[in-house]
Formats: structure tokens, C-alpha cells, sequence
């Protein structure tokens, strides 16, 4: 048995007075692909942001590879393949979509693998465009390509279908099963269509801590769950 | 998988003829500099050597401005440095040597400044206008240290005596002297420069520095040291700007104070910007366009060049933000008949 | 530190406090202006210029020095209404093109003074004569009145961003801009204001160290450096970080005067302020 690729234990933040995140877990297994839903305030991004290592837990412990890598910096969780996707799109705008997609490539140039991205992305015709001219949503892919393409062994994705309309995220959900293929993926949502169609082992926090667990089904008939967060809407 | 063949050959070909049409420009530019010296007297190629060694200053700023977007009022500084290590090291030197010596000190010291003041604020977080500040003040400091450390550097007067460009092998040596050998000397050094920076800045390396200056979060969270980055380039820049002091002031045979002033820096920035900025080829132009023509406005006024600098700098920014380049290049690219109609 | 008594104390702490006093009437528009604008005016040097200039040419004309004064700071905001409204607000969204333009209107004003006026320095003829006997040593009497001024000055402008609505207006848009134009805060017109302000400061510390310094174009230059020092180490935008950047630049600077040549206490200057800026890369006292 090996170790899980993301093991965060008891994690906390507290910012001042507020407390962001109090005492969450989760392990991320090779293959996995799971959602964390909750609504605006619930501590989502911030214990995102825990795993990617922009934030610094208060307390608790998060393992890479069983590795602790608690308090190490962002480009150390980079290069040990945690990849993550900004909430907002966030692209070179004055590279070339493919530019964008090597710039990615840390591991050393790889025009095969570039070609199957761009594929994936649907964005092989707009290859040489500057990104900074893309649809939204295009940028959206494009950031998730670039994810991608530095080949990690887990794909975390923040808000990824935030200002698209139905028919993108359709696409999204495609574009995230498929590369649940390729890596595990973690996902934070707030669009409760979209995890239904994604339908993967959910998280559901609500003031900072883990109200639900498992399938959407289960999730979703939770009682608690409904109450703080379906009821609504 | 499998569209791979179709992919990169639509990449290939559209990268191809933006490559190529840079690629003949630079070279004609290339050459014409080397041919230009042989309509010339002595004295004028003597000026045209100077311009040179200025468009080497300048490409020191737009690998530093242009590449790494940050703005420097240091180039002077470190020009300084390199033009006074030649001028007070090389008279120790007592074979032809001396000059290589002196640059090489010069050179030293400059990598030695930057690395230094870069480390401290690169590393630290400063950015943008912050940077820009501190390079002013190197720039100011230096001066004040070439004019009044008179026992070293000769105060207001300078020093002479700089040795001439020279090696020394055992008992063979080489010396340039002549008008001619000088000029091909500093046509040559800029044209490797040039084509190193360009060549580096056209690789996976120059990708990573657009990608900095356009969102340095992102490249970071991509696993990028980008303070690493920055400070590579700060430091080669300085060292590239010592260069040209060194140059300078071995070919003249003199310092002087003028040598690290803010209006060398200023000229530089005006050098850069009106080639425009991140175009390499474009400065080395420029520079030599805008020498001629302050040759002109000088003998006609001493006063009005730096009024008309000033008027440069206010008109740059509000009628060719992007330098005068991108005019020339698709003046070029009609001319080669090469439309970019596919792209936007 | 020197040790020839009290008198030697007290003579340094004087030029201390003039250092300071200068270097905080310079900076202190500037720290405005970058905090509330995030863009750079080098051209505020020359606006020193301009104030020393206008007194002398106010006195050689028969005015008295503290009329001087008064329209030294009139030119001085007229110019930089002129400069806010015919250049610089074309370019809030482009820092590097503020930095570029002004910088030419530096050279431009430098230029055009050495033009009409030619290099010899203007003279001052200070108001004030004479000098106060402390213990053993003689102080020039203006200097004292010049400190007073500079810290009057920092106190009014002080009360003015702590009182008045403008000052109110000013403070919630250096805090955030998108929020003061929700509140419906007229930027632009406190922009405007604020430049000109500053740019009368900058003019007022030139009218005001006139009668103690050699007055010529490049004069302005020298104090550039120093006060954008002072602005990055205090805090932009910020009253107490200028008070307390010019406090440690100018502090620093007269004291290292004192036992090394000037060009190196520069240097350690700029090591002190690359320190700082390291340490606390907001400034010491941040907006």
C-alpha cells in the first residue's frame, strides 16, 4: 500500500479572530476525483489553499507522498505535483496558447504531449492566438491545460466553471473526467448542477468544518446538507 | 494522439514567418554595421564606434526593461563601473593585457553591485517603480563617487591613460590602435551580444520571462523560482552595461564623470524605448539613429538636445508607446510580402 | 561621535532636525501622490527648482521673502494642476508612462531654467539675520525658523487629512479607489487636488531652503533620490511614514556625515534604506 498523494489531517486556520477552517481531513488517493461543495464562506478556498500550500495551517499536518510538508512553499508542492487552477483565469495573455502550454511543461519540452492537450482542450486550432484574446471559458481550459501539463500527480481546481454557461460546463465536466484518467482531481464547487453531472465522492463543508461525506447521492439526501445549503437553492 | 500531425505543423509554419522576418532584418542591420564604417573617415568612424558601444548599453537595458520589464536608471552605473575599472586597474597591468584585466574587473565588481542590491529587493518582493527608484540612486551615488573620490577616480577632470583593447599570450601580443581595427573590434563584441541575448530570449527561456512579466503569481505557482529569474537577468544585464563601460573607455583612452550620469542612463531608456522595448535589434537602431541626429541638433545648439530628450520622452509615451519598430517591421513585412493575415 | 561637549551635541541635533525638516516638506507630496496614485513624479525635484527659483526672482524684484514664498507655492500648484490635467491623468492605468513623462518634463524645466536664467547660482537674501548663541556655539538663526515652518507645515497638512472631508477623501481613496467611487467620491477632482497640493509642498520646501543653498537647475535633482528613499522606506501614502522615513534617511545621513566622506555615507545610506525596504517591504509606518 502506498501513501496517499494528499493526506491533510485535522487541518485549521484561523485569520485573527476568524476561524476559516476548523479541523478538516481529507486523503487523496492515485485515481481519486472528488468535489468539495459548501456555500461562499464555508472555508473552501481557504483549505484549497492549505492543500496547494498557499496557506499556512494554524494547526494539523498535510503529507504529500507521506511526506510532511507542512509550511513548505508553493513552488515545493509545485514541483512535487500538486498542480492547481486559480479561481479566476489566469493566463499569460501575451504567449501563444501553445507558449502558455510549454511555459507549463517544467519537465522539459514535449511537442507530443502538447499536441494531446491542446487536443483535449479543443484549442488546436487557436494555438499560435495569444491567450490573452480567448473566450472566457477558453481561458478556463487553457488554465486547466496548463495544469495539466505539468504532468501532476494531483490536479486541485478551483471554481473551474465559475461565469461559464450551461453548455461549457458540460464541456468542463467532460474535460475533468477525462483527466481524472490522466491524475486525481479535486474540485471546489459551488454549482450544485455541476457536481451532480461530475457525480464523484463529495465533500460538503459548512463553517469550516465537514458536515457530509460520500457519494452525491448520499450527500445530497443528507439532512443537514439540505438544510444549510440545497434549501437554499 | 493522433492529431499530433496535424498540429505541429500548423505551429511550425505560422512561428516560421514571424522568425524569418526578424531573422533578415536583423541580419541586414548586422551587416550594415559592418559595412558602414568603410564610406567613413577616421574621425567619423571614431563616432560611429562610440554609437556602437552606447547600443550596447542599450541592449543591456532592453534585455533588463524590454525582457524582465523592470525599468532601470542603474545602466549608467554600472557603464561607470566598467569604464573606470579599465581607466584605474588597467595602468597596473604591465602587458597589453591591461584593458582585458581592467574589463574583467570592471565586469566583476558590476555582476558583484547588482547581484548584491538585486538580491536584497528581488528576493524581498520589490517590483515596479519601487526597483526603478533604487536604480536611481546607484546611478546617482556612482557619480557622486567618480567626482569627488578624486584621488582614485580623478574628480571632475577624470583620468587618462586607459590602456587600448589588447591580448597577451606568452610573447605574442595584439593591439588594436587603428580607426578601423577599433571599430570592427566593437562592431563584433555587439553583434555576439547581441545575437547571445536574442538567441537566449528566443528560447524556452524568453517564454519564461514573458510569462513573469505578464502574471509573475501564476509562473510561480507553475514552480518557478521567477525572484531566481529576475535576478539572472538584473545581474547579466549590469554586467553586459560594464561591458560597454569598459569598451568605452579603453577605445577613448579616458574617463570622466559624464561617463556615470543620470542623462547616460536617460539616453539609454530614450535608446530602448524608441526601438522599442523587448525587441533587441530595435534599441541597437535606434541608438545609432538618435547619436547621428543629436551629432546634428548639437552642432546647431549645444542647449537644445536635452529639451528636445525631454520632448522624446512626453511624445514617446503618448504616440508610439510601443517604440518606432513595429512601424519598420510591417513596412518590412509588406515589402517581403509576407501578410500576417491569419494571425491578429 | 565627536566629544568636545554639549555644544557639538547640540549643533549636530540642529542639522539633524534641518535634514529632516527639508527632506520631509520634499517627500512628504510625494508620499501622497504615490500612495493615493501609485505613480512616480520625477519631476518633483524640479518643482523644488521652480519654488528657490520664483523667491529669487520675487526679491529681485523688489518683493519681500515670505511674498516669496506665498507665490512660490502658488507656481508650484499651478504647475502641477497644469501637468495633472494635461498629462499625467491621461495615464493613471500606465505607471512606466508617468515615470517616462515626467522624467522629460524634469529635463524640460532643467533645461529651460539653465536657458533663461544661464548656470551662475540665483542669490536669497534670507529673512532672518543673525544667529542664537547656544552654549558655546553660534546657529543661524533662519535655520530655527526654517525647522519650525517645515514641522508647522507637516502638522497642517496633517490636520488637513485628519479634519477636513477632502482629507477624509483623500485617506478612503489612497485605502481603495473602487471603494471610494462606490461611495461616490469624485476621484479624479481629488487626483487633481492632491497633485497640485503636493506639488505646492515640493515648491514651498525649495522657496524655504532658497537663502541656505546654492540655487541652480540641477539643484532639485539632488534631493530626488533622497525623498524617494524616505517615501519607500516610511510607507506611501502614509503622514507618520514620512515623518518617520525622513527621520531615519536624514537622521542617518547627517550623523554618517559627520565620520566618513559624504559619497560613501550616501552609499550606507542606500544599504540602510535596501535594508529596510527588505525587512518591511511596506515601509516602516504603511497607509
Amino acid at each position: 500500500m502506498t501513501a496517499p498523494l494528499i493526506e491533510a489531517r485535522d487541518i485549521a486556520v484561523r485569520f485573527g479572530g476568524l476561524v476559516a477552517v476548523a479541523g478538516v481531513s481529507l486523503t487523496i488517493q492515485p485515481g481519486d476525483i472528488c468535489c468539495i461543495v459548501g456555500p461562499n464562506g464555508a472555508g473552501k478556498s481557504t483549505f484549497f489553499n492549505v492543500l496547494t500550500g498557499t496557506v499556512k495551517p494554524t494547526s494539523g499536518e498535510i503529507r504529500l507522498g507521506g511526506e510532511d510538508f507542512t509550511g513548505r512553499p508553493i513552488h515545493a508542492f509545485a514541483r512535487n505535483g500538486v498542480a492547481r487552477k486559480f479561481q479566476v483565469p489566469s493566463v499569460f495573455p501575451s504567449l501563444s496558447v501553445a507558449d502558455n502550454l510549454r511555459v507549463a511543461q517544467r519537465r522539459g519540452a514535449d511537442e507530443m504531449a502538447l499536441a494531446d492537450v491542446l487536443d483535449l482542450l479543443g484549442l488546436t486550432q487557436d494555438a499560435e492566438r495569444p491567450a490573452g484574446i480567448l473566450a472566457h471559458g477558453q481561458k478556463q481550459w487553457l488554465e486547466i491545460g496548463m495544469a495539466l501539463a505539468t504532468e501532476p500527480k494531483v490536479l486541485l481546481l478551483d471554481e473551474p466553471t465559475a461565469g461559464m454557461g450551461p453548455e461549457e460546463t458540460q464541456r468542463t465536466v467532460r474535460l475533468i473526467r477525462e483527466i481524472g484518467s490522466r491524475s486525481a482531481v479535486a474540485v471546489i464547487e459551488h454549482d450544485m448542477e455541476f457536481v451532480r453531472a461530475l457525480g464523484v465522492r463529495t465533500l460538503v463543508l459548512h463553517q469550516g468544518r465537514v458536515i457530509a461525506e460520500g457519494s452525491f447521492e448520499v450527500v445530497a439526501s443528507d439532512e443537514r446538507v439540505r438544510d444549510v445549503y440545497l434549501g437554499r437553492g | 494522439m493522433t492529431e499530433t500531425a496535424t498540429a505541429v505543423p500548423l505551429r511550425v509554419g505560422a512561428g516560421a514567418s514571424r522568425t524569418s522576418t526578424r531573422s533578415i532584418i536583423s541580419f541586414m542591420v548586422i551587416a550594415a554595421l559592418f559595412a558602414y564604417p568603410l564610406v567613413l573617415s577616421p574621425y567619423q568612424m571614431d563616432v560611429a564606434r562610440d554609437a556602437l558601444i552606447f547600443a550596447l548599453l542599450a541592449l543591456s537595458l532592453d534585455f533588463l526593461w524590454g525582457k524582465a520589464g523592470i525599468l532601470s536608471f542603474g545602466q549608467a552605473a554600472y557603464f561607470g563601473i566598467g569604464a573606470y575599472a579599465v581607466a584605474i586597474v588597467g595602468p597596473m597591468i604591465p602587458n597589453d593585457n591591461a584593458a582585458l584585466a581592467g574589463m574583467v574587473a570592471g565586469i566583476a565588481t558590476a555582476v558583484l553591485v547588482a547581484a548584491i542590491v538585486g538580491y536584497f529587493l528581488i528576493y524581498g518582493g520589490v517590483r515596479g517603480a519601487y526597483l526603478t527608484i533604487v536604480t536611481l540612486a546607484l546611478t546617482l551615488i556612482a557619480r557622486n563617487i567618480a567626482t569627488s573620490w578624486a584621488s582614485v577616480t580623478g574628480g571632475e577632470a577624470g583620468l587618462i591613460g586607459a590602456p587600448p583593447p589588447g591580448i597577451a599570450i606568452g610573447d605574442w601580443s595584439i593591439v588594436a590602435s587603428d580607426s578601423i581595427s577599433l571599430y570592427l573590434l566593437v562592431a563584433i563584441i555587439l553583434a555576439v551580444a547581441l545575437l547571445a541575448v536574442w538567441t537566449v530570449c528566443n528560447g524556452r527561456y524568453g517564454r519564461v520571462l514573458i510569462a513573469i512579466q505578464d502574471d509573475e503569481a501564476k509562473a510561480r505557482a507553475l514552480g518557478y523560482n521567477t525572484s531566481g529569474h529576475l535576478l539572472l537577468v538584473f545581474v547579466l544585464s549590469a554586467g553586459l552595461a560594464a561591458l560597454a563601460g569598459g569598451l568605452y573607455a579603453s577605445v577613448a583612452g579616458y574617463v570622466a564623470p559624464d561617463l556615470v550620469g543620470l542623462l547616460l542612463s536617460t539616453q539609454a531608456i530614450v535608446h530602448v524605448a524608441l526601438g522599442g522595448r523587448g525587441s533587441l535589434i530595435g534599441p541597437v537602431v535606434a541608438t545609432v539613429v538618435v547619436i547621428r541626429l543629436q551629432q546634428e541638433v548639437s552642432s546647431y545648439s549645444y542647449a537644445l538636445w536635452p529639451l528636445m530628450l525631454g520632448a522624446f520622452f512626453i511624445a514617446m509615451v503618448f504616440l508610439f508607446p510601443n517604440g518606432l519598430l513595429p512601424l519598420f517591421t510591417r513596412l518590412a513585412d509588406s515589402i517581403f510580402g509576407r501578410s500576417d493575415g491569419g494571425r491578429t | 561621535m565627536p566629544v568636545k561637549g554639549f555644544a557639538v551635541y547640540f549643533e549636530l541635533v540642529l542639522n539633524i532636525a534641518t535634514t529632516v525638516s527639508v527632506l520631509m516638506l520634499i517627500a512628504l507630496g510625494l508620499a501622497i501622490v504615490f500612495g493615493l496614485m501609485n505613480i512616480l513624479n520625477m519631476a518633483h525635484g524640479e518643482l523644488v527648482t521652480v519654488g528657490a527659483f520664483t523667491v529669487s526672482l520675487v526679491q529681485v524684484n523688489g518683493g519681500s521673502f515670505w511674498l516669496g514664498v506665498v507665490a512660490a507655492m502658488a507656481v508650484g500648484a499651478a504647475l502641477g494642476v497644469l501637468l495633472e490635467r494635461g498629462l499625467i491623468r491621461f495615464l493613471y492605468d500606465r505607471p512606466m508612462g508617468v515615470i517616462l513623462v515626467t522624467w522629460g518634463v524634469s529635463l524640460i524645466i532643467q533645461q529651460g531654467l539653465l536657458l533663461s536664467f544661464g548656470p551662475s547660482p540665483q542669490i536669497v537674501y534670507t529673512p532672518v539675520e543673525g544667529s542664537i548663541e547656544f552654549f558655546d556655539s553660534a546657529y543661524p538663526r533662519y535655520r530655527l525658523v526654517l525647522i519650525v515652518a517645515a514641522f508647522l507645515t507637516v502638522a497642517v497638512t496633517g490636520l488637513i487629512m485628519a479634519r477636513t472631508r477632502f482629507g477624509l477623501d483623500l485617506r478612503t481613496v489612497i485605502q481603495n479607489r473602487e471603494v471610494a467611487e462606490i461611495l461616490g467620491i469624485d476621484t479624479r477632482r481629488v487626483f487633481m487636488i492632491a497633485f497640485a497640493g503636493s506639488s505646492a509642498l515640493a515648491a514651498l520646501a525649495g522657496a524655504l531652503v532658497a537663502p541656505m543653498t546654492k540655487i541652480v537647475p540641477t539643484m532639485g535633482a539632488e534631493y530626488l533620490a533622497p525623498s524617494f528613499f524616505v517615501v519607500i522606506v516610511g510607507g506611501a501614502g502614509s503622514l507618520a511614514g514620512t515623518v518617520a522615513g525622513s527621520t531615519l534617511i536624514g537622521g542617518l545621513r547627517t550623523v554618517l556625515d559627520y565620520q566618513v566622506p559624504s559619497t560613501l555615507s550616501q552609499a550606507l545610506v542606500l544599504i540602510a534604506a535596501v535594508l529596510v525596504v527588505r525587512l518591511r517591504p511596506r515601509g516602516l509606518v504603511p497607509a
